[in-house]
Parts: C-alpha cells; sequence; structure tokens
C-alpha cells in the first residue's frame, strides 16, 4: 500500500522568481523598430503621412482636423492677414513697367489651373494638388524686364521671408503664382491671397504670402539659403549645400 | 515598525514613493504640452492656435524639460526609478501565465494569476513607452537638428517614425486612461499614483504577491 502523499501545504507554493527579460526584449525591440523604421521609410520614400491622412478620411475625422497631408510652416507670427481692401501686389525691379496690382486687379489677370505634386525637404509629400493661378509669363508680359534681368526675387508679406528663382527656373512648366488651391481661395496657413509654386522644387521655394515680385539683375540667398540650404531646391536632389 | 496585524489591518498600502508620484506627472504633463503642441504643428487646421514658432518652442522646451526633470528625480532618489525599470524589464512565470489570459485580462483581473508590484500588462506596457519615448527623442533630435545640421537631413524617415510613434503611444495613453478612470475592475490604481496609497483588499485581489510580501517584510 502505498503511503499517503504528503498533505497540501497551508500556503501554496510561491512561483518561482524566474526573470524573463520580455520587458527588456520589447523595450530594445521598440527602439530598433524604431531605427529601423527611420532607414526604412528615408530609403524608400515615405507617404506615410498621405497614408495617414487617406486613414483619417477613411475614418472620417478629416473633417474635424483636415490634414490632408499638409503640414504648415511660417516663420513669424502672427500669419499675414490677407485684406483685398489693401492687398497690393508690387512687380517691380528692373523692369520696362513697374506695376501695383489690386487684388481686383489679379483676379482679373489671366489664370489656368493645374494639377502637381508637393514635396516638403523634411520629407513629407502632398500629391495630385489643384492649384489655380496666374503664368509667369503672363506677368512677364505685363511687367517687361530687361535683357539683364536674370533673377526674381518674391518677398513674403511674412517678414523676413523672401526667395528666388532665375528667370529661367521662373519659366518652367508648372510654376505659377497660385492664389486657388483645390477649388477654394487659399487659406491663410497656405499663404492667402498668393503662393508661388515650382513643384520642381521643394516647398521653401514656394513663397507664401507673396506681396512683392521684383525682377534682379544679381542673384541672391532666400531665407533658408542662409541656413544652409541650397538654391537649386530640386525634387529629388538632397538640397543642402 | 508597524506590527504585522497593524500593517495588515491598515486600509491603504504605499505603492508608490513621492519621487515616482513626481515622476508620472511631469511625463503627463510635458507629454501633454508635447502633443498639443505638436498636434499644432502637425494638422493645419491649428496651425493658427498657437502658431508655429510658439509651439515649436514649447514643444522643445517640454521635451528638454521633461529630461532634466528625470535626471533630476534619478539622482535625489536613484532606487525610486530604478525599480520602475527593474521591474518593468522582465517578467516571471507568473506574468506569463497571466498574459496568457488574453487581452481580456488587462481589462478584468478575477482569475488571473498572482501579481506583484506591476502586473505583466503594466509591465509591457512601461517597456513598450519607454521604448517610444526613445524613439520619439530619437527622431525629434534627428527633425530639431537636421535643419542646421546636414548629415542629419536623411529624408522623411524620421518624420513619419516620429508621426507613427506618436500614433502608438496616444493609442496606449487612450488606454491607460480608460484603465486608470474609467475601467471599473482596475480604476482603484488612480488613487495610488495620486496620493501613492491604494486600498489594501484592491492590492490584495490585483496585486496579491506584491501585498504578500510587504507584510511579510513588516512582520
Amino acid at each position: 500500500m502505498e503511503q499517503p502523499s504528503a498533505p497540501p501545504p497551508e500556503h501554496p507554493t510561491p512561483t518561482p522568481r524566474e526573470r524573463i527579460p520580455i520587458g527588456r526584449a520589447a523595450f530594445l525591440g521598440t527602439v530598433a523598430l524604431g531605427a529601423v523604421g527611420v532607414a526604412a521609410l528615408s530609403r524608400f520614400g515615405g507617404g506615410v503621412s498621405g497614408l495617414l491622412s487617406d486613414a483619417s478620411s477613411a475614418v472620417g475625422v478629416d473633417g474635424i482636423v483636415p490634414t490632408s497631408g499638409w503640414r504648415i510652416y511660417n516663420v513669424q507670427d502672427p500669419m499675414p492677414t490677407f485684406d483685398a481692401a489693401t492687398y497690393e501686389l508690387v512687380v517691380d525691379g528692373a523692369v520696362a513697367n513697374p506695376v501695383r496690382l489690386s487684388w481686383d486687379q489679379v483676379q482679373a489677370t489671366a489664370m489656368e489651373e493645374q494639377v502637381c505634386d508637393f514635396h516638403c525637404v523634411t520629407g513629407w509629400s502632398v500629391y495630385d494638388v489643384t492649384f489655380r493661378g496666374i503664368r509667369p509669363q503672363t506677368l512677364i508680359d505685363l511687367v517687361q524686364p530687361s535683357p539683364t534681368a536674370g533673377h526674381v526675387n518674391f518677398q513674403s508679406l511674412e517678414e523676413p521671408y523672401f526667395d528666388q528663382l532665375t528667370l529661367e527656373q521662373f519659366l518652367l512648366p508648372q510654376v505659377m503664382l497660385a492664389t486657388e488651391m483645390d477649388g477654394q481661395p487659399l487659406t491663410r496657413p497656405h499663404g492667402s491671397p498668393m503662393r508661388l509654386v515650382i513643384p520642381q522644387m521643394y516647398g521653401y521655394k514656394g513663397v507664401k504670402w507673396v506681396g512683392r515680385i521684383t525682377f534682379e539683375e544679381e542673384p541672391t540667398l532666400g531665407y533658408w539659403e542662409t541656413r544652409g540650404y541650397a538654391a537649386d531646391a530640386w525634387v529629388g536632389t538632397d538640397a543642402y549645400r | 515598525m508597524p506590527t504585522a496585524e497593524a500593517a495588515a489591518g491598515a486600509a491603504r498600502i504605499r505603492r508608490f514613493t513621492p519621487v515616482q508620484i513626481a515622476a508620472h506627472l511631469l511625463l503627463a504633463v510635458t507629454f501633454l504640452a508635447m502633443l498639443w503642441t505638436g498636434a499644432c504643428l502637425y494638422f493645419p487646421g491649428l496651425a493658427e492656435v498657437m502658431g508655429r514658432p510658439l509651439a515649436k518652442a514649447v514643444h522643445l522646451w517640454s521635451s528638454g524639460a521633461l529630461v532634466a526633470g528625470l535626471a533630476v528625480l534619478a539622482a535625489a532618489r536613484p532606487r525610486d526609478l530604478g525599480r520602475v525599470v527593474r521591474e518593468a524589464e522582465s517578467l516571471d512565470r507568473a506574468d506569463v501565465a497571466w498574459l496568457r489570459g488574453g487581452p481580456r485580462r488587462v481589462v478584468d483581473h478575477r482569475g488571473a494569476p498572482e501579481q506583484g508590484w506591476l502586473n505583466a500588462g503594466q509591465k509591457l506596457a512601461t517597456a513598450v513607452m519607454l521604448g517610444l519615448l526613445v524613439v520619439l527623442y530619437g527622431t525629434g533630435l534627428v527633425m530639431w537638428l537636421g535643419t542646421g545640421v546636414t548629415w542629419l537631413r536623411i529624408g522623411s524617415g524620421a518624420v513619419d517614425v516620429h508621426d507613427l510613434a506618436t500614433l502608438v503611444f496616444v493609442l496606449l495613453l487612450l488606454g491607460h486612461l480608460y484603465l486608470a478612470l474609467l475601467n471599473r475592475a482596475t480604476r482603484p490604481a488612480l488613487r495610488g499614483i495620486v496620493t501613492g496609497e491604494v486600498d489594501r483588499e484592491w492590492a490584495r485581489a490585483n496585486h496579491g504577491r506584491w501585498v504578500r510580501e510587504m507584510e511579510e517584510r513588516d512582520r
């Protein structure tokens, strides 16, 4: 006959305190995933901001917080305020016919519409943006720059932001001075009433809140170019000097 | 030193030290500041609320305040914050058994294997959130310094990962707030991170091994 087994202990035996480093693995795994993500998304292009904005559209929260992939950059607060009654677009410099256009005159100028992509130098992009605005040639026909005017300055109402294109760059296809985006007048964060659009270059070249356009003979460095960015900010290059 | 009977009889038991409470409060305040200012920088609809320069300044100063504050607290009482790290870094068999209860276990601890000071879900959440903070700081530094330091401008990866890590952190935070404020089984824990003390019987049911060890220590 078998001996009766020992009576059960009064207290259950405590679980042995093995230490399995799962927490450490979760911590290091999260950090590693982040590092791999940075490398992979930098290498293969992001599109994550686009995905996130698509996702927010899908669940219907983009009406509350419209992302549409845009991030708003400005360098001075508050952003310039557009007043149709007082706004003037000054176009001057080395030109035969300098002009000051009221907002009504700007709107009466011939405009075209286009669909293009927008790329920010920090890595995000917005695709298929519809812009409507004035073509450079229309402006050039109006003010008639001198043959020596090889550069065009765009002064923002947001002092001290400005940037410059060569005349050749200004005349590239799809460059425009946009007053509408996606069928609506430009909003204040997007540079109302007028912004420069040059899809071939990163967004910092696309001056917002344009108030003055000056044809120049000499090159000048723009706001970000004096801070280490390239004057020729071609999309696809690293645009850093 | 209180007798075992007195200790076991007290209605509450001390769970967090003042330094742990201060660290949690510091993290909560600075994270919410960074979340709000980050949203102002991220969503065009919020771009005019604070303006970019102010939002960016608050975002950066908050990140610095969190690091500096944690450094001060850690220097003052290394063991208090060290304990959180030590607890979170490893699981024991009871923790693994707890996790086998699946997601339901997170909101309902009935029948769960006896847990220590932190349960397995809290350990993993702490570990992942600390990992996400490291990721957010790393990518944030790249984004911040990248405007001035050429070799740090590495494309969209840092921006995208900063966004995604924020999203994951916010999801965890929402779960954390639900468990702390709304879920009946877990919300008694809230008192602990505010006053330091939790209801002893609630703790015995939810963190039984810890309570037992505390009572044995006081015996």
